[in-house]
C-alpha cells in the first residue's frame, strides 16, 4: 500500500463490484493446513497439499520434521507441567490436530489452562469448533505480532492469571515473523507481560542444519500466504534474552530432551528446526 | 508338520521393539514411549490370541487396525512398516503363512477402513470450521460495509467513489450537496466535468488540492479535493476515491459540519455561523473593487408580537420576514441569512453600480411593510437596520460583519424603525469605549483598578463629613458605567466593599468628630446590577464583622431604578440593609411619585438626586422655570419623609451654595476634590 492509498470495504450493493475479499482465501494455501497434512491430517484442501507435496519435494525430510516439531512441542509442554506451570499460551496454534497442547496439559493435570492463539481463519474456526465444552481452553484470533491484542484480550485476560508462571508456546511459528518486525522486540514484549518463573518454549527453522534443502523451501513458502525466515542460533539466542535456558541449550528439536524409548534410528541433525526452552529470571 | 506350538509371550517382548521402532521413524503419536509400547503389546496380544485360535480367528485383525488409526500409529509408511515387521516376526515364531497373511490382510483393511472414516470426519470438521469462518467473514464484512456506508451517507465530507477514469460509481449525498445537483443527475458523469478550471494541472494521488467546482446556475465554489487509490487484493488499483470538502465551510467548522448547524430549522436560512462563512468565502471570490453592500435588521417590537399573538404567529412572522428579504434580493448575487432571534442580515454582490445604500433600505422595508394578512389579523412588521457599503480591498469580511452590525447598533440607539450607515468616525469613539469595557477585566486581573476615595462635604458649613469609595481606573472614562455594561461590575461591588472596608476605621477617626449624630462617615453607591446582587447584604455583614466599626457608619446607596423595577434582590437587599443598621441611600433618583413614595416605604435615610437640570447650573436658572420649581418640590418632599438629600457632581462653591439654600445636605463634586488615594484625604 503506498501513501494515498484506502482500503474501503464493499458498497454492499448488488449491483456495485465488491471490494471485500471473500475473507478465506481457499486459492493460497496455508502454512497450519500444510503441517496438519504433514502430520497425516485431513484438514486440508488440494492447493494446501499441493504446496505440501512441493514442500516434500524441497526438504524429503519433511514429513519428520513436522513429526519432530510436533514431538518437542508435546515434550517442552509436559518439562513444564513438572515445572510446576499450569497455564499456557500457545501462540501460532494452527490447526487441532493429534496432540493439542490443551490434551497434553489437561491429561497431566485437568485443570490446566490453555489460550491458543491464531489468525488463520479455518484453524480460528476449527478450534473454536473443538473447544466448545471446554471451559478451560479458549483461542484468540489474532497476529502474533501484534501482542497487546493477544495479551489484552479478553479472553486472555478472563483465563490466564498473570501472576502466575506461564508457559509461553512457540513453536514451528516464529520463521513466519519478517525481520523487519523487530523480533527481538518482539520477545521481549512477551516476556514483560508474563512473571518470573514463567518458561518459553521456542521451535523454528533454521540454514544452519541443512542449507539448501532450507533455501528451497523458503523458496517455496513465498507462493504461500506464509513466507518463511530461517534463523541461525546466534539469532535464535538472542531472541531468549531476558530467559535462561534450560539443559540441552538451542539444539535440534530431536536432540532436546527426547524419550530414550522413541528412537527411530535417523539422524536427529536432520531435525531442521532449532528448539530451546528457557525460564524467565 | 509337527512343529512345537508357538510360545507368543516370548515373542511378544522380541516383537514389540522392532515395531516400536517403526512407529518412532513414521508416525507422530501424542504420547510417551512407555504408553505406546503399552498399546503395541495389546494389540500384539489381540493377534497371537487370533493365531493360536482354532480356526485362526482372522477377522480379528480388522479391529487391530482400527486401533492403529485411533492410536494414532498413521504415518505415511507406518502400515507397510508394521505389517513387515509383524509378518518376519510371526514367520519366525512359526505360525503358518496362510493364517499370517489372512490377519495382516484383516488388519490391513480394518486400517483403511478407519482411515478413511477419520478422514471423512476429519473433512467434515473442515467444512464446518469453513462454514463458520465463512460465515464470520460474511457477517464482519457486512458490519464493515454497514458502518462504512454509514460513514459515507452521514459524512459532510463530499465522497466519489470512480472508475480509473473519474466515471462516478458512487457518490454521497454531501457531495451532491457540494456540487448542487441531485445524486441521480451524477451518475454516469465523471467529476472534471464538475472542476471550473480545467487547465489546471490534473491531482496528484494522494496530495490535497485546491480547485473549484461549478454549481448549476455557474457559481463556483472553492473545494479541497484528495485523490486516493482503491486496490484490490493484489494491489491492481480498481477505482479511485475523491474526497471533496467544502472549503469555505471547512475553514470554519473544521469536520463538523452538518446542514442542521448551518441552516435555521424555522425560514430554511443559512444561520448566523454558516453567514459568516459565506461572506467569507464571496469576500474572498470577488474581485478586490467589486462593492458590497451588508445589512443587519431586526424586527421592532417582535417580543410584543411574541407575547401578544403566540409563539406560532411569532414563528410565521419569521417566516414571512425570511420570505420577503430573499424575495426582495431575488435576482441579485445576494444572501439572505437569520443570524439572531429576530435578526437578519442580506448581503449583496453589486456589479459596478451600487444604487445608494438608502434606496437598498427602503425598498426592504418597503417590502416588509406589507401586512401580512393571518386569521383576518394584519401583521406588518417594521425594522431597523444597519448597512454598510465596503469593497473587499477596504475591510475583510470579519470587520464589513462588524461594522453592518455597529451601525445596526447605532440605529437601535436612535429609536425604532430607524436605519443607520456605517460611520468610520463615530465608530471609532465606541470602539474605543467598547475596548475599554472588555479591558476591565483583565485590568481587574493585573490589579490596575484601584479603590479611590471621593470627599463629600456638608453643604451647611463645607466641611467634609464623608468620602465615597469608588472603583477607578487611570482613565478618564467612568469605571463604573464601563463595568456595568459588560457585567463584571457584579464581582466589583464585593470587592469595592470590602477593600474599602479595611479604611473604614479611619474615616471613623477623622470624620467621627466633625460629623453628626447618626450619620455615615463612608459612602458607596452601587450599580443596578450590584444591587441586585443576592449576597450583597452577606458582603456587608463580613465587612462589618472584619473591622467591627458599628453599622451606621457606612452607607451604601442602591440604584434607584433597580429597586423601583425589584430588579433581583435590589428590594430585599434595601430592607435588609436598614435592618442592619447600615444608613440606606438611594442614587439615580429623579423623582416622580412611585420613587418618593418608596423612600417613605423603606424608609430611606439619604436620597442622592441625579443630575435633575441635565448639566445646567441650577443657579443660573430662573426660580420659576418649572425645573427649579420641580427639584424644590421634590427636596421639600423627600425631607418632610426624613430622608437627606444629596447631589452629586458639583462644580463650583457658587453652585453648592445654591444647593445649599434649597435644603440639600451634602454634596461632592470637583468642587470640593476629585477621588484620590487615602494620603489625599487623610493629607487635606
Amino acid at each position: 500500500m503506498g501513501r494515498g492509498d484506502v482500503s474501503v470495504p464493499g458498497m454492499g450493493r448488488s449491483d456495485a463490484t465488491s471490494w471485500v475479499p471473500d475473507g478465506i482465501d481457499l486459492e493460497r494455501p496455508s502454512a497450519a493446513r500444510l503441517y496438519d497434512y504433514l502430520l497425516g491430517g485431513a484438514h486440508n484442501f488440494a492447493h494446501d497439499r499441493e504446496l505440501a507435496e512441493r514442500f516434500i519435494k524441497a526438504q524429503p525430510n519433511a514429513r519428520e520434521i513436522a513429526r519432530h516439531n510436533r514431538s518437542f512441542l508435546r515434550r517442552s509442554v509436559l518439562f513444564m507441567v513438572e515445572r510446576g506451570v499450569r497455564q499456557f499460551l500457545d501462540l501460532g496454534s494452527g490447526i487441532p490436530t493429534v496432540g493439542n497442547v490443551h490434551e497434553i496439559a489437561q491429561t497431566a493435570d485437568p485443570g490446566a489452562k490453555v489460550v491458543y492463539v491464531d489468525y488463520e481463519e479455518v484453524a480460528y474456526a476449527h478450534s473454536t469448533l473443538m473447544l466448545v465444552d471446554n471451559p478451560l481452553a479458549t483461542i484468540v484470533q489474532a497476529d502474533l505480532t501484534r501482542p497487546d491484542d493477544i495479551l489484552d484480550a479478553p479472553q486472555t485476560r478472563e483465563l490466564l492469571d498473570f501472576d502466575q508462571p506461564i508457559g509461553l508456546l512457540m513453536a514451528g511459528v516464529f520463521h513466519f515473523v519478517p525481520p523487519g518486525k523487530d523480533p527481538g522486540r518482539l520477545v521481549a514484549h512477551y516476556r514483560d507481560a508474563i512473571p518470573v518463573g514463567s518458561y518459553l518454549a521456542f521451535s523454528q527453522f533454521t540454514r544452519d542444519l541443512m542449507p539448501s534443502e532450507m533455501d528451497r523451501i523458503v523458496e517455496v513458502m513465498k507462493s504461500s500466504r506464509d513466507p518463511m525466515y530461517p534463523r541461525s542460533h546466534a539469532e535464535i539466542t538472542a531472541l531468549f534474552a531476558g530467559f535462561d535456558l534450560v539443559e540441552p541449550g538451542i539444539v535440534p528439536t530431536a536432540k532436546w530432551r527426547p524419550d530414550p524409548g522413541f528412537d527411530d534410528g535417523g539422524d536427529p541433525d536432520r531435525a531442521g528446526i532449532y528448539a530451546g526452552v528457557g525460564r524467565k529470571h | 508338520m509337527s512343529e512345537p506350538p508357538p510360545d507368543p509371550e516370548g515373542d511378544q517382548a522380541e516383537l514389540v521393539a522392532p515395531w516400536l521402532r517403526v512407529v518412532a521413524a513414521t508416525a507422530y503419536v501424542p504420547r510417551s514411549s512407555t504408553e505406546v509400547r503399552g498399546l503395541l503389546t495389546a494389540l500384539l496380544d489381540r493377534l497371537t490370541t487370533a493365531l493360536t485360535a482354532d480356526p485362526p480367528d482372522v477377522a480379528a485383525g480388522l479391529r487391530v487396525g482400527e486401533l492403529m488409526v485411533e492410536g494414532a500409529l498413521t504415518g505415511e509408511t507406518t502400515l507397510e512398516g508394521s505389517l513387515g515387521v509383524l509378518a518376519d516376526g510371526f514367520a519366525v515364531a512359526g505360525y503358518g503363512a496362510r493364517p499370517v497373511a489372512a490377519l495382516l490382510g484383516y488388519v490391513a483393511a480394518g486400517y483403511a477402513a478407519a482411515l478413511r472414516k477419520r478422514t471423512l470426519a476429519q473433512q467434515e470438521n473442515m467444512k464446518l470450521a469453513l462454514l463458520t469462518a465463512k460465515q464470520r467473514a460474511e457477517r464482519d464484512r457486512r458490519a464493515t460495509e454497514n458502518r462504512f456506508r454509514e460513514v459515507f451517507d452521514a459524512s459532510a465530507v463530499g465522497i466519489a467513489i470512480t472508475e480509473l477514469d473519474g466515471t462516478f460509481v458512487e457518490t454521497n449525498p454531501a457531495l451532491a450537496t457540494i456540487l448542487g445537483r441531485p445524486t441521480e443527475d451524477l451518475r454516469g458523469r465523471t467529476l472534471a466535468e464538475f472542476i471550473a478550471d480545467d487547465d489546471e494541472p490534473p491531482l496528484v494521488v494522494g496530495e490535497a488540492d485546491r480547485r473549484r467546482v461549478v454549481r448549476p446556475g455557474g457559481d463556483t465554489a472553492w473545494v479541497y479535493l484528495t485523490t486516493s487509490m482503491l486496490r484490490d487484493d493484489s494491489g491492481v488499483a480498481r477505482y479511485r476515491v475523491t474526497m471533496v470538502q467544502d472549503l469555505s465551510e471547512l475553514q470554519l467548522l473544521g469536520n463538523q459540519l452538518s446542514h442542521q448547524s448551518l441552516h435555521d430549522a424555522l425560514t430554511g436560512l443559512p444561520n448566523r455561523l454558516h453567514f459568516e462563512s459565506r461572506l467569507e468565502a464571496m469576500h474572498a471570490q470577488t474581485p478586490p473593487h467589486r462593492p458590497f453592500t451588508l445589512l443587519c435588521l431586526d424586527l421592532d417590537a417582535f417580543s410584543l408580537v411574541n407575547t401578544t399573538y403566540g409563539h406560532a404567529t411569532g414563528d410565521r412572522v419569521l417566516r414571512t420576514t425570511a420570505n420577503r428579504l430573499t424575495a426582495a434580493v431575488a435576482g441579485k448575487e445576494a444572501l439572505v441569512a437569520r443570524i439572531g432571534g429576530d435578526e437578519f442580515a442580506v448581503l449583496i454582490a453589486h456589479d459596478t453600480q451600487a444604487p445608494p445604500v438608502s434606496t437598498l433600505v427602503g425598498a426592504l422595508t418597503a417590502e416588509l411593510a406589507e401586512p401580512d394578512y393571518d386569521a383576518g389579523v394584519g401583521l406588518a412588521v417594521s425594522a431597523t437596520v444597519g448597512a454598510v457599503r465596503c469593497t473587499p480591498a477596504e475591510m475583510t469580511s470579519a470587520e464589513m460583519f462588524r461594522a453592518a452590525d455597529a451601525a445596526h447598533q447605532h440605529a437601535r440607539s436612535l429609536g425604532r424603525h430607524q436605519w443607520a450607515e456605517f460611520d468610520g468616525h463615530a465608530d471609532r469613539a465606541t470602539r474605543k469605549v467598547g475596548t475599554l469595557a472588555t479591558g476591565l477585566p483583565a485590568a481587574w486581573e493585573n490589579g490596575e483598578l484601584r479603590v479611590a476615595y471621593q470627599p463629600v462635604v456638608r453643604l451647611a458649613d463645607l466641611v467634609q463629613v464623608r468620602v465615597r469609595a469608588l472603583v477607578h481606573l487611570p482613565t478618564d472614562r467612568d469605571t463604573a458605567e464601563l463595568a456595568e455594561s459588560t457585567g463584571l461590575s457584579v464581582p466589583l461591588g464585593p470587592w469595592l466593599l470590602t477593600q474599602s472596608g479595611t479604611h473604614l476605621d479611619r474615616w471613623l477617626s477623622l470624620f467621627g468628630p466633625v460629623a453628626d449624630e447618626g450619620e455615615a462617615v463612608h459612602r458607596v453607591l452601587l450599580s443596578a446590577l450590584q444591587s441586585a446582587d443576592a449576597d450583597l447584604s452577606a458582603t456587608v455583614n463580613d465587612v462589618l464583622s472584619a473591622t467591627g466599626a458599628p453599622a451606621g457608619s457606612l452607607e451604601i446607596g442602591l440604584d434607584t431604578r433597580a429597586v423601583l423595577t425589584c430588579r433581583g434582590d435590589a428590594q430585599d437587599n434595601l430592607r435588609t440593609l436598614s435592618d442592619i443598621g447600615v444608613v440606606t441611600a438611594l442614587h439615580g433618583f429623579t423623582g416622580g411619585p412611585r420613587e418618593v413614595a418608596m423612600v417613605e416605604r423603606f424608609s430611606v435615610r439619604t436620597v442622592v438626586l441625579s443630575d435633575p437640570f441635565e448639566g445646567w447650573r441650577p443657579d443660573w436658572l430662573p426660580r420659576e422655570a418649572v425645573p427649579v420649581r420641580a427639584t424644590l418640590e421634590l427636596i421639600a418632599a423627600l425631607r418632610s419623609v426624613g430622608a437627606s438629600v444629596g447631589v452629586l457632581g458639583v462644580r463650583d462653591h457658587a453652585e453648592a451654595t445654591w444647593w445649599a439654600e434649597q435644603g440639600v445636605r451634602t454634596a461632592e463634586g470637583q468642587a470640593f476634590g476629585r477621588p484620590g488615594g487615602v494620603a489625599d484625604v487623610t493629607g487635606r
